[in-house]
């Protein structure tokens, strides 16, 4: 048995990611996510930065991550890890379409999050852990203390 | 010289390093270093041309290599190198750069059979296919998570590995993907476990819960040191609880609770007023009765698909070894060292790790005593201290929480043995002093001349039961 892949985030990820999206509607958003992987592999994301979406054609279905603002953004938040990016999905499901795993597939090993509105709930993060082939979903582990 | 910043992912491929010391003088050279080191890295940097690979961004203190003059462009010993991804995707579909595969070699069951390599097989399915059954001996890791996994079960990268999952079709891109990742010897099993199956062999199916077990002891399955495997443990593990007083009464409880299937609840004694401070399983109106009788009508109300077995009995040296002889495990609940002494050095010569405990007015401590190769209670304390440096509970009094305490710690440790995950308190005392409100750890080895587990010990007794 292997446990399983466990993530925790930063308290007020959420919120940053749900801004994201709405600022961006109805264009996707993307970005870097910050954190840290621990010594016994569990992850830890700390905070999203948004990027600039420079995908040179319609931006409501595309993006693609300003590289140069990546860069100033790793530099910038050198305390922390790059350990994944997030972008949205203003109409669409909270899956990764075939080109985002496509376009991920050179670069296996990250967090992505893709943040969606589904049943019409309002903006939500959905987290996964990207293969060369497909984006496995991660559960984020809360801390259960009682019930 | 210069840093190179590595990505998370290509970490792997470098040691786990952060960063790389180079010393070049242009972007090209010090990425030609960086593979002189690493060659592992190179199929993630470089196309086959030699150029860059897509996707791939070189940064020099800030700046894409692409705007200045590429992989020509020179190096001050100020700059700051860094490597980064390229990301984008959409929702439209977009069928390049999927990763081929052709190049797998696939094997039959017969000839995975029959291979000489001693290969390791690899489900790559997903937790609910592989709880259908699998095929013996293989090792699971999901799909999703074989790159992060796959060095801890597979450490040897020259070793073969037989991929497989339900038909063949994904297995054939994990395979691919361990190529990838330098394990060169990776095939994929032809026709998946459909085949296997359909060619009349074996599957495995791992340790099945009940409905029921599943809905009770949810909150362990969902552990995954713990698990549907671990709870199956717990049912068939036979414990013996010596002593049913202040540390038998929280001990057996939790273990009850926690599905330990077994429970032995051995105690001579009678309920006394003077021990509901802390002996919670019992009420004024079972005064003079059996506390192992007492505490096993308790104890069934709220698990009762365990199976107990109270003996109203004193351990000694002519019943201890017939006792011993149906558990697995003895938790020693006893408040006087010459029971400590007698369990321990049978337990040793039966073989059975001893969680022991003992509380004295505001102290509590417990440790592991006889697990694998780890130190017997005789290794700690050799001889009972003299009677007036250790008075009983009785005599000294104790603080009728602390039993709970040290019981507590006591459940958890002989949890621990039987499921098999963490380090066990074998050869430390953990040591909680009320008072001070502090915790501490005394550790101590395995005693080579101790009187009854060293080696010595061991041949002497062969010796004599040769003659
Ligand atoms: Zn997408
Ligand atoms: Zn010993």
């Amino acid at each position: 048995m292997h446990s399983p892949f466990a993530l925790t985030v930063s308290a007020n990820l959420d919120e940053d990611l749900k801004r994201l999206f709405d600022e961006a509607f109805p264009n996707e958003c993307c970005g870097a996510l910050f954190g840290s992987v621990g010594r016994d592999g569990d992850w830890h994301i700390d905070k999203a930065v948004g990027l600039t979406n420079c995908f040179g054609g319609d931006r409501t279905k595309a993006f693609a991550i300003a590289p140069q603002e990546l860069s100033q953004a790793v530099r910038r938040e050198r305390t922390y890890d790059l350990v994944g990016f997030f972008h949205s999905h203003p109409r669409g499901s909270h899956r990764p379409s075939i080109k985002d795993i496509a376009e991920a597939g050179p670069w296996p090993g990250y967090i992505q999050a893709i943040i969606a509105s589904i049943d019409g709930k309002g903006p939500k993060p959905f987290f996964y852990f990207a293969t060369a082939d497909l984006w496995q979903p991660v559960p984020i582990r809360e801390l259960i203390l009682d019930d | 010289m210069i840093e190179l910043s590595i990505p998370l992912p290509l970490r792997r491929y470098c040691n786990g390093a952060e960063r790389v010391p180079l010393e070049p003088t242009t972007v090209g050279e010090a990425l030609t270093q960086l593979i002189d080191k690493y060659p592992d890295i190179e199929p993630l940097l470089m196309a086959p041309d030699g150029g860059l690979r897509p996707f791939v961004n070189i940064f020099v203190s800030g700046e894409d290599i692409r705007l200045r003059d590429g992989l020509e462009t020179d190096l001050k010993s100020t700059d700051e190198l860094e490597i980064l991804p390229a990301i984008a995707g959409g929702s439209e579909a977009l069928e390049r750069d999927r990763p081929a595969s052709d190049g797998v070699s696939l094997v039959t069951p017969d000839e995975c059979d029959a291979s000489s390599d001693n290969p390791v097989l690899i489900d790559v399915r997903t937790d609910e296919e592989w709880r259908l059954g699998y095929i013996p001996n293989a090792e699971h890791i999901d799909r999703g998570f074989l790159e992060l996994r796959i060095d801890q079960v597979v450490a040897d990268k020259t070793r073969m590995i037989v991929c497989y999952c339900q038909s063949g079709v994904r297995s054939k891109l994990a395979a691919q993907t361990l190529i990838n990742m330098g394990y060169g010897r990776t095939v994929s099993l032809d026709g998946g476990i459909e085949r296997w199956k359909a060619e009349g062999r074996n599957l495995e199916v791992p340790p099945r819960v009940s409905d029921e077990m599943a809905a009770r002891y949810q909150r362990h399955l969902t552990i995954p040191e713990v698990g549907a495997e671990g709870q199956v443990k717990l049912a068939n593990a036979r414990v013996a609880v010596i002593g049913m007083g202040g540390l038998g009464c929280p001990v057996s409880t939790y273990l009850a609770a926690a599905g330990v299937g077994h429970i032995g609840l051995v105690d001579d004694d009678d309920i006394d007023l003077s021990n509901l401070q802390r002996q919670f399983l019992y009420t004024p109106d079972m005064v003079g009765r059996s506390k192992a009788m007492s505490a096993e009508a308790e104890l069934a109300r709220f698990n009762p698909t365990i199976s107990f077995q109270p003996l109203k009995a004193r351990l000694d040296d002519g019943n201890i070894r017939d006792i011993f002889e149906s558990y697995d495990l003895i938790v020693d609940c006893t408040d006087n060292f010459t029971a400590r002494y007698l369990i321990n050095d049978e337990a040793v010569h039966q073989g059975k790790p001893v969680v022991h405990g003992a509380v004295y007015r505001f102290d509590a401590q417990v440790s592991v005593f006889g697990l694998d190769d780890g130190p017997c209670y005789r290794c700690f304390l050799p001889e009972p201290p003299p009677p007036e440096l250790a008075p009983s509970c009785a005599d000294a009094g104790v603080l009728g929480v602390l039993p709970g305490v040290a019981g507590l710690l006591m459940a958890t440790e002989a949890i621990k043995v039987i499921v098999g995950f963490g380090e066990a308190l074998s050869g430390r005392m953990l040591c909680y002093e009320a008072k001070s409100g502090s915790v501490r750890e005394v550790k101590f080895p395995r005693d080579p001349n101790c009187s009854v587990c060293s080696e010595r010990q061991n041949a002497f007794a062969a010796d004599q039961s040769e003659v």
